[in-house]
Parts: structure tokens; sequence; C-alpha cells
């Protein structure tokens, strides 16, 4: 494993002496071939930006993304032939326009001319082949191949910049999944590079490259002056990991950060009374809600009528106010706006607890068995203990006895993502960030019966969601997720919650609107004020 | 001597043996790592793939043999979360814990030492009284609390100093004062309770009456026979912090290796836990055993059969 020593940009504290440092990635070959092309002098004259992060990405390689967390780094370095606009809709990146035949099948992509790798060499339509090819092979063990790339059955390159890509199956989610599951890479680049080329040198066609990385403390990015569109108005980006919530939002506070993420409501509120920090929240895509276990839990939650009931018996609002602050967006749906077919007309189940006692009465629930709500411990979901003890209040109110058990995410996340469901868990507390607008990844881990995050079971939705994704028109898809969507909020297989807001500390010399509907921060367009 | 550091290290090797097993079963403890390594979108194949490419489908007694020879050869494995070898993210990660804690624990020293033994020299006085409420201080402060209030006074209401971060001389300050100032409470009060017994005995009282002066008496001859304490309670202390000072590092975003211990637990990354704990306890025990040495040189009581 190589080491390398490189020069710290001199932060706002005074120029800094670099000492005892060994980093874990080579910078230096990686620096050189970032800066190779790139327009090194020009991005070095424009000013630093300091983004202060929770917690590190687990690889640098996107055939590897272990999950949400790592995409603060994927976002920014590596680009889909399409990805999400400044609005977080698809909209066409490395390529410049595409075609569809009337199947769905036959997908003819044409590259941008001036799309280019970090280390100057054009992007081609063999360089997307290639990146097909290697999400796919077994000896990439690309954990995430079975939601887009599995379903190609073949890349065509037509020309230099033209491919055609062949689906084995229609799937209407295949340009939205674009931009998290299928990055461009390139060829020369893997072939020369050896073993783990990413680990070593990521080199993506991203508007930031990557220069060095410390594990657990930094990672280092340079403006990408040959961007394709998205050149950034700053040269080297530093992106530290300071996972203690205190000390990261310290860091704006301080102007050691321009930027800090995932800031928790508890904290949100009296920064915003700072006049050198600006809050600014945007709505993200990670839900929280309660999942039911209507397969094997209580035998009253196998009714619908009673898992409504338990919907009607939490105040949601007031709940989101007493745990959140405000900094959250209630739902009704197992989505919520700006997730395709997420704007199906319902009735909401509404806050009234004394229908919800009537309903459990009349279905004959067993009030003197209690239920038993799984939450999880402090860390990872803001306010999740306090959203867990509020919901079993509010079931208590109307009769519900309650027994609550915390566990840590470890243990937690091996209960709700477990092969066989446990009898002993009747609710539990969950949470999942949708990747982009498309409802597909969410329906069919989260609801669709035997997948890894359901708890729930119903032949009528599965057949449904199984036939979700193979529409070619938009409309009609549309309609029909509509649909789904309408069903489950009949079913009620959760207790809906909220949507968290991104929550951002941002400097008052700082001018940025992050991009809605995107769980983590896009900073291409981050300007000075 | 010889025979004494023969023995010491004999001892050392069988605690480590035991120490080996013992981190293997308490690891496996915390359940299966799968679920957190792989994501969502995983087949049951790939999951699959993942516990027998790193083993974890085969019976334990033989994950710990493999896991022992590996060991003798100096691999731990690669870590679940990052892929890169164990042994070389922890040893990235222990220069930094032994830099924190040598500035640490000399400021603790340079905080316990003076006051513990102008403490016992004044016995009653209100310096005494002012020394004991310090104690109590630096005692009952949590270090979270003590490492956050040092952030608001000097990092944002007194911008002088970095909040967080490690690689400059500036990034050490605010931690190691917390942590030299929580050691230093108990280090004081040692040292203060040693130096007013030795001061007490007969051999002390002896050469006031001689009329050796005070300095020499105190320094040379009390603070000596009272150092015997004070030195196993620093090599303790400097132990402890190498893998205990994790809630320090987390505050000050130090990429220590008790920070990386806790996540690796949290994230049930074994191979990083395993080598993360066998180091610092190989630290640790290297400690004990310079201050047995110590211990024999001040006192020869103790390496005389």
């Amino acid at each position: 494993m190589a080491h390398a020593v490189i020069g710290t940009a001199p932060t706002r504290l005074g120029a800094r002496t670099e000492f005892g440092r060994r980093t874990w990635l080579l910078g230096g070959a990686a620096a050189a071939l970032a800066m190779r092309g790139a327009g090194t002098a020009h991005a070095q004259a424009k000013p630093p930006l300091s983004v202060a992060v929770g917690t590190d990405a687990t690889t640098m390689d996107p055939c590897r993304i272990a999950g949400g967390n790592d995409y603060f780094f994927f976002a920014n370095v590596f680009e889909g032939l399409y990805g999400p606009d400044e609005q977080g809709q698809p909209a066409p990146l490395l390529a410049e326009s595409h075609t569809v035949s009337p199947d769905g099948l036959v997908w003819d992509f044409t590259l941008r001319p001036n799309a280019r790798f970090h280390n100057g060499e054009p992007v081609t339509a063999d360089d997307v082949r290639f990146s097909w090819q290697r999400a796919v092979a077994p000896e990439t063990r690309n954990p995430r191949a079975s939601v887009l790339v599995a379903n190609i059955a073949d890349v065509v390159v037509l020309d230099e910049r033209r491919c055609q890509v062949r689906l084995k199956k229609r799937d209407a989610s295949f340009l939205n999944n674009c931009g998290e599951y299928w990055y461009i890479i390139s060829r020369k680049h893997v072939e020369s590079a050896g073993e783990n080329p990413f680990d070593r040198m990521p080199i993506g066609t991203g508007p930031f490259a990557f220069v060095e990385r410390r594990i657990r403390s930094y990672i280092k990015l340079r403006g990408f002056e040959q961007h394709w569109g998205r050149v950034p108005a700053f040269g080297e980006v530093t992106l530290k990991i300071i996972p203690d919530d205190q000390s990261r939002v310290a860091q704006v506070q301080t102007g050691e950060a321009d930027i800090v993420i995932n800031i928790p409501p508890v904290l949100a509120a009296p920064l915003q009374r700072l006049p050198n920090v600006q809050i600014i929240r945007a709505p993200s895509f990670q839900n929280i809600y309660i999942a039911i276990n209507a397969l094997n839990g209580h035998p009253g939650l196998q009714r619908a009528d009673v898992r409504r009931a338990l919907n009607m018996a939490v105040d949601k609002q007031a709940l989101l106010r007493a745990t959140m602050l405000g900094f959250a967006r209630q739902i009704e749906m197992p989505c919520q706006t700006g997730i395709f077919g997420c704007d199906a007309t319902v009735t909401p189940y509404g806050f009234d607890p004394t229908r919800a006692r009537e309903i459990l009465s009349q279905a004959g629930f067993d009030f003197n068995r209690p239920l038993r709500i799984l939450g999880q411990g402090t860390g990872r979901v803001p306010q999740a203990r306090e959203t867990v003890q509020g919901v079993a209040s509010f079931l208590n109110r109307i009769g519900v006895r309650t027994e609550i058990t915390m566990l840590d995410y470890g243990a937690w996340i091996s209960t709700y993502g477990a092969k066989e469901k446990d009898p002993n868990v009747d609710l539990i507390f969950a949470n999942f960030t949708d990747y982009n607008t498309d409802p597909s990844g969410r329906l069919l881990r989260q609801i669709r019966s035997g997948s890894v995050y359901s708890w729930y079971s119903n032949a009528e939705i599965d057949a449904q969601l199984d036939r979700m994704n193979d529409f070619a028109s938009t409309e009609e898809r549309r309609k029909f997720v509509q649909g789904i969507m309408a069903k489950l909020h009949e079913e009620a297989p959760l207790i809906t919650l909220w949507t968290v807001d991104s929550v951002y500390g941002v400097g008052r010399g700082i001018r940025w609107t992050p991009t809605p509907n995107v769980s983590w921060p896009v900073l291409f367009n981050v300007q000075r004020a | 001597m010889a025979r004494f550091i023969l023995t010491r290290l004999w001892q050392t090797l069988i605690t480590l043996l035991l120490l080996t097993i013992l981190i293997f079963i308490l690891a496996r403890l915390t359940g299966d790592p799968t679920p957190l390594v792989m994501p969502s979108e995983a087949t049951e194949a790939d999951r699959n793939f993942f516990r027998q490419q790193y083993g974890l489908d085969r019976p334990v007694y033989e994950q710990y043999v493999i896991f022992l020879r590996n060991v003798l050869h100096g691999d731990f494995g690669i870590s679940f979360r990052y892929r890169e070898p164990a042994f070389g993210l922890v040893l990235a990660a222990i220069g930094p814990t032994l830099q924190l804690a040598g500035v640490s624990m000399l400021v603790a020293m340079l905080l316990g030492l003076p006051l513990g033994i102008l403490a016992a020299l004044r016995p009653g006085s209100w310096f005494a009284a002012a020394v004991r409420s310090y104690a109590s201080l630096g005692q009952a402060m949590p270090t979270f609390w003590t490492g956050l209030m040092l952030i608001a006074a000097f990092a944002i209401m007194l911008p002088v100093l970095p909040s967080s971060g490690y690689g400059t001389p500036a990034n050490f300050v605010l931690p190691a004062v917390t942590l030299g100032f929580y050691a230093s409470a108990s280090i004081t009060m040692l040292t203060w309770a040693n130096m007013t017994e030795a001061l007490r005995s007969d051999f002390v009282q002896m050469e006031r009456v001689l009329g050796i002066p005070r300095r020499l008496v105190v320094l040379k001859h009390a603070l000596r026979n009272a150092s015997l304490p004070i030195v196993t309670y620093l090599g303790l202390q400097f132990g402890l912090l190498l893998g205990g000072a994790v809630v320090t590092e987390r505050v000050f975003a130090w990429p220590g290796v008790g920070q990386m211990l806790v996540d690796a637990i949290l994230n049930r990354d074994y191979p990083v836990v395993q080598a993360a704990v066998m180091l610092t306890a190989v630290l640790f025990m290297a400690i004990n055993l310079v201050v047995d040495l110590l211990y024999a040189v001040l006192d020869p009581r103790v390496s005389t059969p």
C-alpha cells in the first residue's frame, strides 16, 4: 500500500504545518493524473471550499457502493448517462440525448462531445460498454447489480459517441436509476491502474476530481475545469469527516467549514439566530415510519382496518412539531411529494383517536396483549428514540399497551432486514431513503412480499409491483403507480410519519440552493456570495 | 533482573493468547455483519458470497484457527467496511492516538504532580482547599462536556484555536487539555496522598532534623518514596488513554484508535475490532512492562527473588 504526504491548504486559522500524516489512498498519483489536462492552474486560482460531513465514504469504487452515505462522494465525482438536475429530476448528464424504441427495450444514447474523465480522456461509447461489463462481471461482486445493470442484455458501440443499450425486459425506472446505479468509468484507467483501481485512484467525470483521502479524516477534491457544463466556482474542496453533531456545527460557527451537512433539528433551531450562519433546508427523500408486522406479529395487525386505526391514533403533526421541531414534512403515503406516482388522491387518515379506538374494538383487537415496538438507538436517524416514544404514547391513549425495546443500529437492521421476520416484534421504527424520484426501489424492497424490509404480504399488490416497471408510456405508468399507492394507503402496511428535511448550516459568504429530493450534498452549484 | 524480565514477557505472551480467544468470541457475539455491510439491493447470493469470502460461513473454531494463523503472519484480515487491510487502518489510527495520549499525559503530569506536591506541603491552607476543589471538579466533569465547553470558549467565542480536526500543533491544544485536565485530577490526589505519607515518615523527619535542605528532602527523598504508586498509575492512565479516549476523539474529530474501535464494533467490522484490540493490548502491556521495570529500578526489592 502506498502512502503519500501532500500539503494542506491554508485554513482561516492560518497556514498549517503537516506532520506525521499517512494518507491511505495514494493522493500523489491521483492528484497528478487529475491535474493533467484538468485546468489545474485555473482551479488553483479559485477559492477553496470546506464541507463538514458526518460519516466517511466506505468505498471509492462505484461498483461497491454500500448505501446512501457513500453518495456525498459519488454524486460529486462520478456521473451516469442521466442523473438528477438542479430540481432533482432526471436530466441528461454524460448523454446529450437519447431515443427509445416503441417497445422500450432499445435505448440509443448520444454522448456529449465535450464529456471528459478527470484524467483528460474523452468519454466514449466504448467506456459506456466497459462500465456495464465491469458492473455485471462476477469478479466485481457489485452488490447492487440487480437493480439496473443486470437487466442490460448488451451495450453496442455504434460509433465513438453513440451506443445502444439493449434491455432484457422493459424497465421504466431505467433512466432514473442511471444516475445512482450505473456510473460511467474509464476503460483505460481501470485497465492500467491494476487491482482495486478506484480504491487507489477514483477517476470519474463529475464536477469534482479526487485529489487525496485520509480514511475517517477527510477527502480532498478539486473543481474539474474541463467538465462539460457544471464547472464549480471553487478550486480545492475538503470534505471533513466530523462525526459528532455539535462539533460539526461548531465548524460553521467558527468559519472552519463553509457548509455543514446533516444538522439535527435540536441543533438547527438555535443556529437560525446566529448572524454568521444560514440554515438552509431542502426536502429529502428520507422517510420515517413505523413498519407494522402484518405477517406474524400481534394477530390483530393482519387486518387492514386495524392498521389504519393505528395511523389514525397518532397525531403526526403534533409529534413532528415536538420531536423534529418542524424540520420535516408529514407524509400520508408510503412515499412523499416528488416521488413518481406519489400524487395519488386519497382521503387522509386524519387524527381521530376516538374512531381509532372504536375500529379496534369492532375488530376484536386484543387490548391485553401489548404491541412490542422495536426502536432504533440514537445516532443514525434524528430523534429516533423520541419518535418511538411519542408513537407509543399516542397508542397508549387509545388503550393499546406497548413495550418498547431500543436496539443499536447493527442489531436493529439485522432484525428489520432479517429473512425471517421476528414474531416478537409488532411494530418497528424504520427509515428508508429513495435515491431518486422513481418509486420502484422503495416499493420492491419495502413492500413486496419476501423483500428485505417488507413486514407485509399481499398477492394482489405483489402482482401490481411486478408489473410496475413494464410500461413504455410515462402517463400510463403514472396512473398505474398512483393506483398502487392508493391501494397501499388503504392497506396501511406502515404508520406513515414524515420525510426529514436535509438541514445544512452554511456560512454567510456562501450562496447555495441544495438540490431538492437528493439526500446528499451536490456541490457543483455552490457560489461565493 | 533478566529473570524478572523473562517472567514478565512469558506472562505477556500467555495473556495475549487468551486475549485472542476472548476478543474473537466477543466480536462474533455482536452478530452477523452482513446486513450492515451489504446494501439493501444485494441479493441473497451476494450476501452468501460475502459470508463465504470472509469465512463467516465456517464453524467458529475453524475461523479462530485461521485467524490465529494469519495473526502470526501479521495479517488481521480485510476490513468489512473499508475493504482495506485492518492492521493498516489501525496502524494509521494508532499514531494520532499515541500523540494525543502523550501530550495529554504531559499536560496531566505538569498539572497534577506540582499541585499534589504543593498541597502536601501546605496542609490545611487555602491552597490545599483550592487544589481539592480542582481535583473534584476534574473528576466530576465528563470529558465530552469539558471538550464542548473548551470549543465554545476557545474556538467560537474567542476564535484562537481550531474546534476540531487533526494535523497541526494547534489541533492538539483542546483535546490534550480536555484529557489532561481529567487525568490530572486523580494524579493530583494520588501525589498529594503519597507525598503526605512520605513527608510524615521517620526518615524524612530525621533528614529535617539533620538540617538537609528542604528542597532536597522533598524532591529527592520524599518524592522518590512517594513515586512508586504514582508511576504505576501514570502507566495505567497512559494505557487507558490508548483505547479509552473515545469520547474526546469523537468530539474533536480525532482520527484515533478509540473512535475507530467503537465504530468497528457498531459496524461489526470484526477484523478491525480484532486488530485494534490486539494492538492496543500489546501497547498496554508494553507500557506495563516498562512501568514494572521502572518500579524495579526505583525499588530494588521488587526484582530481588
